[in-house]
């Protein structure tokens, strides 16, 4: 009759927690393996890993230089929990302030904003930012960086001679402009909802630095209609 | 007073029942019904003082690990009748006098 696996588990757990990764664990840790043997049936075997895992604990001497590791990861993780909240200038909430990305985001919807990091990390194509221009905030999308060459064809965006692909755009979008090389230090955006964004086609490029923030993700509605 | 927790005493009194003999891990566990979590620090801070011997028994099975025994050193047997005795009330005091004793 084969094994109980419970009891099969039982012992697999004692082994780990007592070995870890190594062929020995230590004195007792290896004395309450010896003893598993003797237990009678399977809930036997759960108490007594159960119970003897914490014997482990107490009695497993940690190798200085893991114990000293650990508590410098349980320290860092805890400096960023606290960190996090308490720095209102690496991220935020904000609502969004019109119609000009729908149907991804739709007024009055609220994301997450990064506001720091994207300054170390820098923008991509498709991020969706925030910016200041001329004291109003805007929300659009970064179709160009630095040295892309932007043009519309067929009405379709086209990123250095090749289309791209705009699966977040209404289907039937048409999008129409003239080419232009993105200057260095500036970007191109477009608002995904097409008809009704002021961006661009219709402003030019515009400077890295209206950039105030970059959208991570909704906060409300949890789910976003389309 | 060191050595003198309820469940110490439960060890003590079972590693007395047979004092030159070799106990094992589980059987006094099942004698003083404390889990190894409790019991094993118990025998580990025994040995560290010196108060307990330990010794390794290879199993006769193949593939069984081997077991680990116990027996109380001569300090060890002299502590345990030591706290027994004094865990135990005199005969014919008065309960409520009798020397008190502080878990350790």
């Amino acid at each position: 009759m084969t094994e109980p696996w419970l009891r099969r588990a039982a012992r697999r757990a004692l082994v780990l927690g007592v070995r870890g990764r190594s062929a020995r664990g230590s004195e007792w840790g290896e004395a309450l393996i010896g003893e598993f043997e003797e237990t009678s049936g399977s809930w036997d075997a759960v108490r007594w890993t159960v119970s003897g895992l914490r014997a482990t604990r107490r009695t497993m001497r940690i190798p200085r230089w893991v114990r000293i590791r650990r508590r410098a990861v349980v320290a860092v993780v805890a400096l960023a929990v606290i960190a996090v909240p308490v720095n209102a200038y690496a991220a935020g909430v904000a609502s969004i302030p019109s119609g000009a990305m729908e149907p991804t985001l739709n007024i009055g919807d609220r994301v997450l904003v990064d506001k720091l990091s994207f300054h170390w990390t820098g923008l991509d194509h498709g991020d969706i930012v925030l910016m200041t221009v001329e004291g109003d905030t805007w929300i659009k999308r970064v179709i160009g960086l630095p040295g892309d060459v932007i043009a519309c064809r067929g009405g379709a965006v086209h990123r250095n001679g090749a289309r791209i692909d705009e699966d977040y755009l209404r289907a039937g979008t048409v999008t129409e402009c003239s080419a232009v090389t993105v200057p260095p230090g500036e970007f191109y955006v477009l608002g995904d909802h097409r008809e009704a964004s002021n961006d661009s086609r219709r402003l030019g490029t515009f400077a890295t630095s209206a950039v105030t923030g970059r959208v991570l993700g909704h906060m409300w509605p949890v789910w976003p209609a389309h | 007073m060191p050595d003198s927790s309820p469940q110490t005493l439960k060890v003590f009194g079972s590693l007395l029942d047979d004092p030159s003999a070799w106990h094992y891990g589980y059987g006094l566990s099942k004698q003083t019904g404390l889990a190894p979590g409790t019991l094993y620090p118990i025998l580990a801070r025994l040995v560290e003082r010196d108060l307990l011997e330990t010794r390794w028994e290879p199993s006769d099975q193949p593939g069984r690990p081997p077991r680990h025994l116990y027996r109380l050193t001569g300090d060890g047997l002299e502590l345990a009748r030591d706290r027994l005795a004094a865990a135990k009330p005199r005969a014919g005091a008065n309960p409520i006098t009798a020397t008190p004793r502080t878990a350790s």
